[in-house]
Protein backbone atom coordinates (compact mmCIF):
# COMPACT_ATOMS: atom_id res chain seq x y z
CA UNK A 1 0.00 0.00 0.00
CA UNK A 2 1.77 3.33 -0.65
CA UNK A 3 2.88 5.91 1.32
CA UNK A 4 0.11 8.38 0.13
CA UNK A 5 -2.29 5.82 0.55
CA UNK A 6 -1.10 5.41 4.06
CA UNK A 7 -1.40 8.65 5.41
CA UNK A 8 -5.05 9.56 3.66
CA UNK A 9 -6.68 6.30 5.59
CA UNK A 10 -4.84 7.42 8.94
CA UNK A 11 -6.20 11.01 8.32
CA UNK A 12 -9.41 9.64 7.56
CA UNK A 13 -9.84 7.36 10.62
CA UNK A 14 -8.58 10.18 12.34
CA UNK A 15 -11.26 12.68 10.88
CA UNK A 16 -14.20 9.84 11.41
CA UNK A 17 -13.83 9.79 14.89
CA UNK A 18 -13.39 13.31 15.50
CA UNK A 19 -15.45 15.76 16.71
CA UNK A 20 -16.44 18.02 13.39
CA UNK A 21 -13.97 20.79 14.32
CA UNK A 22 -11.51 18.54 14.33
CA UNK A 23 -12.82 17.40 11.12
CA UNK A 24 -12.64 20.45 9.55
CA UNK A 25 -8.61 20.71 10.45
CA UNK A 26 -8.33 17.27 9.26
CA UNK A 27 -9.89 18.77 6.22
CA UNK A 28 -7.71 21.47 6.30
CA UNK A 29 -4.38 19.38 6.69
CA UNK A 30 -5.43 17.30 3.68
CA UNK A 31 -6.17 20.38 1.47
CA UNK A 32 -1.99 21.16 2.05
CA UNK A 33 -1.63 17.62 0.99
CA UNK A 34 -1.61 17.58 -3.26
CA UNK A 35 0.86 14.43 -3.55
CA UNK A 36 -1.87 12.55 -1.52
CA UNK A 37 -5.27 14.07 -2.55
CA UNK A 38 -3.52 13.74 -6.18
CA UNK A 39 -2.50 9.89 -5.62
CA UNK A 40 -6.13 9.14 -4.44
CA UNK A 41 -8.15 11.03 -7.13
CA UNK A 42 -5.69 10.18 -10.09
CA UNK A 43 -8.92 8.93 -12.18
CA UNK A 44 -10.79 12.15 -11.43
CA UNK A 45 -7.61 14.04 -12.29
CA UNK A 46 -7.24 12.02 -16.10
CA UNK A 47 -11.06 12.48 -16.30
CA UNK A 48 -10.91 16.46 -15.60
CA UNK A 49 -7.50 16.62 -18.35
CA UNK A 50 -9.59 14.68 -20.95
CA UNK A 51 -12.85 16.15 -20.44
CA UNK A 52 -11.09 19.95 -20.61
CA UNK A 53 -9.33 17.91 -24.10
CA UNK A 54 -12.58 17.65 -25.83
CA UNK A 55 -13.48 19.76 -28.60
CA UNK A 56 -16.32 21.16 -30.76
CA UNK A 57 -18.19 17.75 -32.20
CA UNK A 58 -18.48 17.64 -35.66
CA UNK A 59 -21.93 16.95 -36.47
CA UNK A 60 -23.39 15.53 -39.38
CA UNK A 61 -26.40 17.41 -41.20
CA UNK A 62 -28.46 14.85 -39.79
CA UNK A 63 -27.83 15.71 -36.55
CA UNK A 64 -27.92 19.30 -36.98
CA UNK A 65 -31.76 19.14 -38.46
CA UNK A 66 -32.35 16.84 -35.58
CA UNK A 67 -31.26 19.23 -32.90
CA UNK A 68 -33.02 21.91 -34.51
CA UNK A 69 -36.07 20.35 -35.07
CA UNK A 70 -36.27 19.50 -31.31
CA UNK A 71 -35.55 22.87 -30.47
CA UNK A 72 -38.16 24.25 -32.69
CA UNK A 73 -40.70 21.54 -31.47
CA UNK A 74 -40.35 22.74 -27.57
CA UNK A 75 -40.58 25.91 -28.62
CA UNK A 76 -43.93 25.52 -30.74
CA UNK A 77 -45.03 23.02 -27.96
CA UNK A 78 -44.62 25.81 -25.48
CA UNK A 79 -46.73 27.96 -27.46
CA UNK A 80 -49.48 25.38 -27.76
CA UNK A 81 -49.63 24.91 -24.23
CA UNK A 82 -49.85 28.52 -23.08
CA UNK A 83 -52.96 28.92 -25.25
CA UNK A 84 -54.32 25.99 -23.97
CA UNK A 85 -54.06 27.27 -20.42
CA UNK A 86 -55.48 30.38 -21.22
CA UNK A 87 -58.53 29.04 -22.98
CA UNK A 88 -59.01 26.80 -20.31
CA UNK A 89 -58.49 29.40 -17.56
CA UNK A 90 -60.66 31.44 -19.40
CA UNK A 91 -63.74 28.74 -19.99
CA UNK B 1 1.26 18.35 -8.60
CA UNK B 2 -1.47 15.84 -9.90
CA UNK B 3 -4.69 17.59 -9.04
CA UNK B 4 -5.49 21.11 -10.79
CA UNK B 5 -7.20 22.47 -7.22
CA UNK B 6 -6.16 21.10 -4.08
CA UNK B 7 -9.10 23.17 -2.30
CA UNK B 8 -11.81 21.99 -0.33
CA UNK B 9 -13.68 20.35 -2.69
CA UNK B 10 -10.76 17.70 -3.62
CA UNK B 11 -9.96 17.38 -0.25
CA UNK B 12 -13.83 16.48 0.72
CA UNK B 13 -13.44 14.43 -2.66
CA UNK B 14 -10.54 12.69 -1.58
CA UNK B 15 -11.88 11.69 1.90
CA UNK B 16 -15.06 10.49 0.60
CA UNK B 17 -13.00 8.39 -2.56
CA UNK B 18 -10.95 6.95 0.67
CA UNK B 19 -13.44 5.57 2.69
CA UNK B 20 -15.21 3.96 -1.14
CA UNK B 21 -11.93 2.28 -1.57
CA UNK B 22 -11.80 1.18 2.15
CA UNK B 23 -15.30 -0.91 2.27
CA UNK B 24 -14.47 -2.34 -1.44
CA UNK B 25 -11.34 -3.78 -0.09
CA UNK B 26 -12.44 -4.73 3.60
CA UNK B 27 -15.16 -6.43 1.52
CA UNK B 28 -17.97 -4.48 3.70
CA UNK B 29 -20.86 -4.46 1.23
CA UNK B 30 -23.70 -3.02 2.72
CA UNK B 31 -21.72 0.02 3.81
CA UNK B 32 -20.00 0.18 0.53
CA UNK B 33 -23.64 0.53 -0.54
CA UNK B 34 -24.72 3.24 1.86
CA UNK B 35 -21.78 5.14 0.64
CA UNK B 36 -22.36 5.00 -2.98
CA UNK B 37 -26.06 5.18 -2.74
CA UNK B 38 -27.65 8.71 -3.06
CA UNK B 39 -28.11 10.80 -6.30
CA UNK B 40 -30.23 7.93 -8.27
CA UNK B 41 -32.68 7.95 -4.67
CA UNK B 42 -32.37 11.64 -4.32
CA UNK B 43 -33.77 12.40 -7.93
CA UNK B 44 -36.08 9.67 -8.05
CA UNK B 45 -37.81 10.20 -5.00
CA UNK B 46 -37.32 14.23 -5.58
CA UNK B 47 -39.00 13.83 -8.93
CA UNK B 48 -42.10 12.22 -6.94
CA UNK B 49 -42.74 16.34 -5.88
CA UNK B 50 -45.34 18.20 -5.33
CA UNK B 51 -47.62 18.33 -8.71
CA UNK B 52 -46.63 14.84 -9.53
CA UNK B 53 -48.26 13.22 -6.30
CA UNK B 54 -51.21 16.09 -6.96
CA UNK B 55 -50.74 14.19 -10.14
CA UNK B 56 -51.15 10.89 -9.44
CA UNK B 57 -53.51 11.51 -7.02
CA UNK B 58 -55.87 13.05 -9.53
CA UNK B 59 -55.16 9.75 -11.42
CA UNK B 60 -56.42 7.75 -8.59
CA UNK B 61 -59.29 9.93 -7.93
CA UNK B 62 -60.53 9.80 -11.67
CA UNK B 63 -59.39 6.21 -12.90
CA UNK B 64 -59.36 4.57 -9.57
CA UNK B 65 -57.14 0.79 -9.65
CA UNK B 66 -56.00 0.11 -13.10
CA UNK B 67 -55.01 0.85 -16.16
CA UNK B 68 -52.65 3.63 -14.79
CA UNK B 69 -50.99 1.51 -11.68
CA UNK B 70 -48.82 -0.57 -14.23
CA UNK B 71 -48.81 2.35 -16.67
CA UNK B 72 -46.84 4.36 -13.95
CA UNK B 73 -44.44 1.60 -13.39
CA UNK B 74 -43.77 1.65 -17.16
CA UNK B 75 -42.98 5.76 -16.74
CA UNK B 76 -40.21 4.94 -14.22
CA UNK B 77 -38.83 2.11 -16.01
CA UNK B 78 -38.16 4.48 -18.79
CA UNK B 79 -36.93 7.51 -16.35
CA UNK B 80 -34.22 4.51 -15.37
CA UNK B 81 -33.57 4.10 -18.87
CA UNK B 82 -32.47 7.83 -19.18
CA UNK B 83 -31.21 7.96 -15.71
CA UNK B 84 -28.86 5.35 -16.11
CA UNK B 85 -27.13 7.29 -19.10
CA UNK B 86 -26.49 10.37 -16.78
CA UNK B 87 -24.97 7.25 -13.97
CA UNK B 88 -22.26 6.28 -16.65
CA UNK B 89 -21.63 10.00 -18.03
CA UNK B 90 -20.90 11.61 -14.84
CA UNK B 91 -18.74 8.21 -13.57
CA UNK B 92 -16.36 8.42 -16.53
CA UNK B 93 -16.38 11.84 -17.46
CA UNK B 94 -16.64 13.27 -13.60
CA UNK B 95 -18.28 16.17 -15.24
CA UNK B 96 -22.20 17.71 -15.25
CA UNK B 97 -24.50 17.39 -18.13
CA UNK B 98 -24.58 20.97 -18.76
CA UNK B 99 -20.68 21.49 -19.23
CA UNK B 100 -20.42 18.20 -21.60
CA UNK B 101 -23.12 20.12 -23.71
CA UNK B 102 -21.33 23.09 -23.87
CA UNK B 103 -17.90 21.55 -24.96
CA UNK B 104 -19.14 18.98 -26.94
CA UNK B 105 -21.58 21.19 -28.68
CA UNK B 106 -20.34 24.84 -28.51
CA UNK B 107 -21.54 27.64 -26.73
CA UNK B 108 -25.18 27.89 -28.48
CA UNK B 109 -26.78 24.83 -27.06
CA UNK B 110 -25.00 25.19 -23.86
CA UNK B 111 -26.16 28.05 -22.93
CA UNK B 112 -29.58 26.98 -24.61
CA UNK B 113 -29.71 23.92 -22.38
CA UNK B 114 -28.71 25.93 -19.21
CA UNK B 115 -31.62 28.84 -19.68
CA UNK B 116 -33.85 26.34 -21.19
CA UNK B 117 -33.45 24.29 -17.67
CA UNK B 118 -33.25 27.91 -15.87
CA UNK B 119 -36.47 28.78 -16.72
CA UNK B 120 -38.38 25.26 -16.50
CA UNK B 121 -37.01 25.11 -12.88
CA UNK B 122 -38.31 28.43 -12.41
CA UNK B 123 -41.71 27.40 -13.27
CA UNK B 124 -41.37 23.90 -11.42
CA UNK B 125 -39.98 25.05 -8.43
CA UNK B 126 -43.22 28.12 -8.50
CA UNK B 127 -45.41 24.63 -7.88
CA UNK B 128 -43.09 23.54 -5.57
CA UNK B 129 -43.81 25.78 -3.41
CA UNK B 130 -47.45 25.66 -3.69
CA UNK B 131 -47.51 22.69 -2.67
CA UNK B 132 -45.28 23.54 0.31
CA UNK B 133 -48.23 26.33 1.01
CA UNK B 134 -50.83 24.23 0.35
CA UNK B 135 -49.88 21.61 2.72
CA UNK B 136 -48.27 23.28 5.49
CA UNK B 137 -51.94 25.24 5.32
CA UNK B 138 -53.74 22.12 6.02
CA UNK B 139 -51.83 22.39 9.66
CA UNK B 140 -53.25 25.97 9.78
CA UNK B 141 -49.32 27.48 8.92
CA UNK B 142 -49.87 30.67 6.76
CA UNK B 143 -49.01 31.10 3.01
CA UNK B 144 -45.72 33.92 4.23
CA UNK B 145 -44.64 31.27 7.34
CA UNK B 146 -44.82 28.29 4.93
CA UNK B 147 -42.35 29.82 2.27
CA UNK B 148 -40.22 31.14 4.63
CA UNK B 149 -39.75 28.21 7.22
CA UNK B 150 -39.28 26.06 3.86
CA UNK B 151 -36.18 28.15 2.59
CA UNK B 152 -34.53 28.18 5.83
CA UNK B 153 -34.93 24.49 6.33
CA UNK B 154 -33.58 24.15 2.96
CA UNK B 155 -31.01 26.49 3.44
CA UNK B 156 -29.51 24.99 6.82
CA UNK B 157 -28.59 21.80 4.25
CA UNK B 158 -26.65 23.88 2.43
CA UNK B 159 -24.26 25.01 5.49
CA UNK B 160 -23.04 21.55 6.19
CA UNK B 161 -20.52 22.45 2.76
CA UNK B 162 -20.34 18.50 2.39
CA UNK B 163 -21.89 17.35 -0.81
CA UNK B 164 -21.65 14.07 1.61
CA UNK B 165 -23.54 15.21 4.67
CA UNK B 166 -26.31 17.13 2.58
CA UNK B 167 -26.90 14.44 0.14
CA UNK B 168 -27.63 12.03 3.75
CA UNK B 169 -30.06 14.46 5.21
CA UNK B 170 -32.27 15.13 2.00
CA UNK B 171 -32.04 11.60 1.28
CA UNK B 172 -33.46 10.64 4.74
CA UNK B 173 -36.04 13.11 4.29
CA UNK B 174 -36.98 12.36 0.66
CA UNK B 175 -37.95 8.86 1.87
CA UNK B 176 -40.66 10.20 3.87
CA UNK B 177 -42.33 10.18 0.76
CA UNK B 178 -43.03 6.87 1.21
CA UNK B 179 -45.77 7.81 3.54
CA UNK B 180 -48.28 7.74 0.87
CA UNK B 181 -47.91 3.33 1.39
CA UNK B 182 -49.64 3.77 4.98
CA UNK B 183 -52.25 5.71 3.72
CA UNK B 184 -52.90 3.29 0.40
CA UNK B 185 -53.30 0.56 3.60
CA UNK B 186 -55.54 2.80 5.40
CA UNK B 187 -57.76 3.06 2.00
CA UNK B 188 -58.31 -0.99 2.52
CA UNK B 189 -58.18 -1.52 -1.46
CA UNK B 190 -58.92 -4.12 -2.84
CA UNK B 191 -55.91 -6.13 -3.35
CA UNK B 192 -57.25 -8.90 -5.75
CA UNK B 193 -58.18 -5.14 -8.18
CA UNK B 194 -54.60 -4.17 -7.83
CA UNK B 195 -53.35 -7.54 -8.83
CA UNK B 196 -55.53 -7.73 -11.62
CA UNK B 197 -54.30 -4.20 -13.28
CA UNK B 198 -50.74 -5.08 -12.34
CA UNK B 199 -51.06 -8.31 -14.72
CA UNK B 200 -53.94 -6.80 -17.70
CA UNK B 201 -53.31 -3.29 -17.24
CA UNK B 202 -56.74 -2.67 -16.93
CA UNK B 203 -59.75 -1.32 -16.18
CA UNK B 204 -59.24 1.78 -18.30
CA UNK B 205 -62.75 3.72 -17.25
CA UNK B 206 -64.04 5.97 -19.75
CA UNK B 207 -61.36 4.25 -22.42
CA UNK B 208 -59.38 6.47 -24.62
CA UNK B 209 -59.97 10.09 -24.61
CA UNK B 210 -58.58 13.63 -24.53
CA UNK B 211 -58.92 13.38 -20.82
CA UNK B 212 -57.24 9.85 -20.37
CA UNK B 213 -54.01 11.26 -22.61
CA UNK B 214 -53.91 14.22 -20.86
CA UNK B 215 -53.43 12.32 -17.47
CA UNK B 216 -51.32 10.17 -19.40
CA UNK B 217 -49.06 13.42 -20.79
CA UNK B 218 -49.41 14.32 -16.96
CA UNK B 219 -47.94 11.18 -15.17
CA UNK B 220 -45.16 11.25 -17.77
CA UNK B 221 -44.46 14.45 -16.60
CA UNK B 222 -44.60 13.47 -12.89
CA UNK B 223 -41.94 11.43 -14.31
CA UNK B 224 -39.47 12.20 -16.66
CA UNK B 225 -38.27 15.66 -16.63
CA UNK B 226 -34.98 16.94 -18.02
CA UNK B 227 -33.98 18.72 -14.35
CA UNK B 228 -33.13 14.75 -13.40
CA UNK B 229 -30.47 14.20 -16.16
CA UNK B 230 -28.19 17.42 -14.90
CA UNK B 231 -29.26 16.86 -11.43
CA UNK B 232 -28.02 13.19 -11.30
CA UNK B 233 -25.08 13.42 -13.58
CA UNK B 234 -24.01 16.83 -11.50
CA UNK B 235 -24.71 14.78 -8.33
CA UNK B 236 -22.59 11.59 -9.55
CA UNK B 237 -19.79 13.82 -10.42
CA UNK B 238 -19.85 16.15 -7.47
CA UNK B 239 -19.99 13.10 -5.28
CA UNK B 240 -16.85 11.72 -6.95
CA UNK B 241 -18.17 8.42 -8.60
CA UNK B 242 -15.61 6.27 -10.57
CA UNK B 243 -16.08 3.91 -13.07
CA UNK B 244 -15.65 1.04 -10.51
CA UNK B 245 -18.60 2.11 -8.82
CA UNK B 246 -20.77 2.26 -11.54
CA UNK B 247 -22.68 -0.61 -10.48
CA UNK B 248 -23.49 0.78 -7.48
CA UNK B 249 -24.91 3.74 -9.14
CA UNK B 250 -27.10 1.50 -11.25
CA UNK B 251 -28.88 -0.07 -8.07
CA UNK B 252 -28.99 3.35 -6.46
CA UNK B 253 -31.11 4.82 -9.56
CA UNK B 254 -32.84 1.51 -9.93
CA UNK B 255 -33.96 1.54 -6.37
CA UNK B 256 -34.80 4.82 -6.22
CA UNK B 257 -37.12 4.35 -9.15
CA UNK B 258 -38.62 1.17 -7.20
CA UNK B 259 -39.35 3.35 -4.36
CA UNK B 260 -40.71 6.46 -6.15
CA UNK B 261 -42.95 3.98 -8.39
CA UNK B 262 -44.06 2.22 -5.17
CA UNK B 263 -44.61 5.82 -3.67
CA UNK B 264 -46.80 6.81 -7.11
CA UNK B 265 -48.71 3.64 -7.10
CA UNK B 266 -49.63 4.16 -3.00
CA UNK B 267 -50.49 7.63 -3.74
CA UNK B 268 -53.08 6.41 -6.84
CA UNK B 269 -54.14 3.76 -4.56
CA UNK B 270 -55.19 5.73 -1.49
CA UNK B 271 -57.16 8.79 -3.78
CA UNK B 272 -59.01 5.79 -5.63
CA UNK B 273 -61.78 5.90 -2.87
CA UNK B 274 -62.89 9.12 -4.77
CA UNK B 275 -63.58 7.10 -7.85
CA UNK B 276 -65.30 4.54 -5.81
CA UNK B 277 -67.61 7.22 -4.55
CA UNK B 278 -67.80 9.14 -7.34
CA UNK B 279 -66.33 12.23 -5.91
CA UNK B 280 -65.43 15.04 -9.11
CA UNK B 281 -61.85 15.63 -7.71
CA UNK B 282 -60.55 16.94 -10.78
CA UNK B 283 -59.47 20.31 -9.72
CA UNK B 284 -59.11 19.62 -6.54
CA UNK B 285 -55.98 20.53 -4.55
CA UNK B 286 -53.83 19.47 -1.55
CA UNK B 287 -56.38 20.36 0.74
CA UNK B 288 -59.79 19.22 -0.83
CA UNK B 289 -57.63 16.21 -1.35
CA UNK B 290 -56.64 15.68 2.33
CA UNK B 291 -59.93 16.23 3.43
CA UNK B 292 -61.79 14.17 1.10
CA UNK B 293 -59.65 11.49 1.72
CA UNK B 294 -60.51 11.65 5.61
CA UNK B 295 -64.21 9.28 5.66
CA UNK B 296 -61.57 6.75 4.14
CA UNK B 297 -58.52 7.15 5.70
CA UNK B 298 -59.61 8.75 8.84
CA UNK B 299 -57.95 12.54 10.15
CA UNK B 300 -54.18 10.72 10.54
CA UNK B 301 -54.33 9.75 7.60
CA UNK B 302 -55.61 12.95 5.70
CA UNK B 303 -52.99 14.49 8.00
CA UNK B 304 -50.60 12.03 6.43
CA UNK B 305 -51.20 12.73 2.87
CA UNK B 306 -50.70 17.21 3.52
CA UNK B 307 -47.54 16.22 4.88
CA UNK B 308 -46.56 14.08 1.82
CA UNK B 309 -47.33 16.73 -0.36
CA UNK B 310 -44.86 19.31 2.23
CA UNK B 311 -42.25 17.08 2.01
CA UNK B 312 -42.36 16.47 -1.44
CA UNK B 313 -42.52 20.07 -2.36
CA UNK B 314 -39.04 20.38 0.17
CA UNK B 315 -37.09 17.73 -1.03
CA UNK B 316 -37.95 18.53 -4.70
CA UNK B 317 -36.82 22.41 -4.27
CA UNK B 318 -34.06 21.31 -3.18
CA UNK B 319 -33.03 18.88 -6.33
CA UNK B 320 -34.22 21.34 -9.04
CA UNK B 321 -32.55 24.51 -7.39
CA UNK B 322 -29.71 22.44 -6.87
CA UNK B 323 -29.93 21.34 -10.38
CA UNK B 324 -30.22 24.73 -11.38
CA UNK B 325 -27.06 26.41 -10.21
CA UNK B 326 -25.31 22.64 -11.37
CA UNK B 327 -25.99 24.05 -14.65
CA UNK B 328 -25.03 27.21 -13.98
CA UNK B 329 -21.77 26.49 -12.78
CA UNK B 330 -21.22 24.11 -15.60
CA UNK B 331 -21.83 26.50 -18.40
CA UNK B 332 -20.21 29.91 -17.05
CA UNK B 333 -17.16 27.37 -15.68
CA UNK B 334 -17.19 28.56 -12.48
CA UNK B 335 -17.37 26.60 -9.05
CA UNK B 336 -20.22 24.20 -8.80
CA UNK B 337 -19.81 21.66 -5.39
CA UNK B 338 -21.59 21.05 -2.35
CA UNK B 339 -18.12 20.63 -0.86
CA UNK B 340 -17.76 24.40 -1.38
CA UNK B 341 -18.33 26.74 1.34
CA UNK B 342 -20.24 29.93 0.06
CA UNK B 343 -17.14 31.87 0.26
CA UNK B 344 -15.67 29.41 -2.65
CA UNK B 345 -18.21 29.18 -4.64
CA UNK B 346 -20.46 32.11 -4.82
CA UNK B 347 -21.91 32.31 -8.33
CA UNK B 348 -23.34 28.64 -7.28
CA UNK B 349 -25.18 29.22 -4.52
CA UNK B 350 -26.39 32.53 -5.55
CA UNK B 351 -28.45 31.06 -7.51
CA UNK B 352 -29.78 28.45 -5.71
CA UNK B 353 -30.87 30.51 -3.08
CA UNK B 354 -31.97 33.09 -5.74
CA UNK B 355 -33.84 30.56 -7.49
CA UNK B 356 -35.65 29.51 -3.76
CA UNK B 357 -36.27 33.00 -2.62
CA UNK B 358 -37.58 34.06 -5.95
CA UNK B 359 -40.38 31.39 -6.24
CA UNK B 360 -41.11 31.44 -2.85
CA UNK B 361 -41.70 35.31 -3.32
CA UNK B 362 -43.69 34.60 -6.18
CA UNK B 363 -46.40 32.37 -4.38
CA UNK B 364 -46.51 34.74 -1.40
CA UNK B 365 -47.42 37.37 -3.89
CA UNK B 366 -51.70 37.83 -3.45
CA UNK B 367 -53.70 37.25 -6.82
CA UNK B 368 -51.05 35.94 -8.80
CA UNK B 369 -52.35 33.79 -11.50
CA UNK B 370 -50.62 30.49 -9.92
CA UNK B 371 -53.10 28.23 -11.90
CA UNK B 372 -51.33 29.02 -15.46
CA UNK B 373 -48.06 27.94 -13.79
CA UNK B 374 -49.45 24.88 -12.04
CA UNK B 375 -51.24 23.77 -15.59
CA UNK B 376 -48.25 24.50 -17.83
CA UNK B 377 -45.97 22.79 -15.36
CA UNK B 378 -47.89 19.60 -15.31
CA UNK B 379 -47.10 19.42 -19.36
CA UNK B 380 -44.14 21.48 -20.18
CA UNK B 381 -41.80 19.38 -18.18
CA UNK B 382 -42.58 16.07 -20.98
CA UNK B 383 -43.01 18.42 -23.85
CA UNK B 384 -39.25 19.70 -22.95
CA UNK B 385 -37.87 16.28 -22.61
CA UNK B 386 -37.21 14.95 -26.25
CA UNK B 387 -34.05 17.78 -26.87
CA UNK B 388 -33.14 16.55 -23.62
CA UNK B 389 -33.18 13.09 -24.33
CA UNK B 390 -31.73 13.96 -27.87
CA UNK B 391 -28.70 15.56 -26.15
CA UNK B 392 -28.30 12.83 -23.46
CA UNK B 393 -28.49 10.04 -26.63
CA UNK B 394 -25.39 12.08 -28.86
CA UNK B 395 -23.31 12.00 -25.33
CA UNK B 396 -23.48 8.41 -24.67
CA UNK B 397 -22.64 7.45 -28.32
CA UNK B 398 -20.00 9.46 -28.09
CA UNK B 399 -16.71 7.78 -28.39
CA UNK B 400 -14.16 11.12 -27.12
CA UNK B 401 -16.83 11.51 -24.06
CA UNK B 402 -17.30 7.90 -22.69
CA UNK B 403 -14.89 6.23 -24.63
CA UNK B 404 -16.04 2.00 -24.48
CA UNK B 405 -18.80 3.00 -22.09
CA UNK B 406 -20.92 3.99 -24.56
CA UNK B 407 -24.31 2.60 -25.20
CA UNK B 408 -24.79 -0.73 -27.24
CA UNK B 409 -27.37 -1.19 -29.77
CA UNK B 410 -29.76 -2.84 -27.17
CA UNK B 411 -30.09 0.79 -24.79
CA UNK B 412 -30.17 3.23 -27.62
CA UNK B 413 -33.37 1.05 -28.77
CA UNK B 414 -34.48 1.58 -25.32
CA UNK B 415 -33.37 5.01 -25.06
CA UNK B 416 -34.61 5.93 -28.46
CA UNK B 417 -38.05 4.35 -27.38
CA UNK B 418 -38.37 6.47 -24.26
CA UNK B 419 -37.62 9.67 -26.38
CA UNK B 420 -40.06 8.44 -29.26
CA UNK B 421 -42.81 7.63 -26.84
CA UNK B 422 -42.11 10.86 -24.58
CA UNK B 423 -42.53 13.31 -28.46
CA UNK B 424 -45.46 10.89 -29.68
CA UNK B 425 -47.22 11.73 -26.22
CA UNK B 426 -46.67 15.46 -26.25
CA UNK B 427 -47.82 15.26 -30.08
CA UNK B 428 -51.07 13.68 -29.50
CA UNK B 429 -51.54 16.15 -26.42
CA UNK B 430 -51.21 18.95 -28.90
CA UNK B 431 -53.74 17.52 -31.25
CA UNK B 432 -56.25 17.04 -28.63
CA UNK B 433 -55.74 21.35 -28.29
CA UNK B 434 -54.83 22.47 -31.80
CA UNK B 435 -58.42 19.86 -33.17
CA UNK B 436 -60.53 19.82 -30.02
CA UNK B 437 -62.79 17.99 -31.95
CA UNK B 438 -60.58 15.14 -32.69
CA UNK B 439 -61.45 11.74 -31.62
CA UNK B 440 -59.10 9.20 -31.07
Amino acid sequence: MMQNEKEAILMLEEARLAPSAEREMRLDRLRRQPEVVGEILKEHVASQQQTEGLTLRKLSPGVKVMIWFLRLYVVFMTVVVIVNVIQTVHS
Amino acid sequence: MAVQDVGRENAARALDRTRVDNARKNRKKIWLLWLLIGPGILVMLGENDAPSMLSYSATGSQFGIGFFLPFVLLTFAMAYIAQEITVRLGAVSKTGHAELIYRRFGRFWGNFAMIDLLFTNLLTLVTEFVGIVAGAGYFGIPAGWAVFGAIVLIGVSYTFRRYWTWERVVMILSLSNLVFIPIAIMAHPNWGAIGHSLITWGPLPGGWNSNTIIIMLSDIGATITPWMLFFQQGAVSDKGLSIKDLTHGRIDTALGAFLAAVAAMACIIATAPLYIHHMNAAQFGTAQFAQALVPYVGHVGGALFALGILEAGLVAATAIATSSAYAYGEVRRQAHSLNRSFGEAKSFYAVLFAALVVTGGIVAIPHFPLEYVVLIVNVIAVLTMPPAIGFLLLLINDKEVVGKYRNTWFLNVLGIGVGVFVSLAGLLYAMTIIFPNWQL
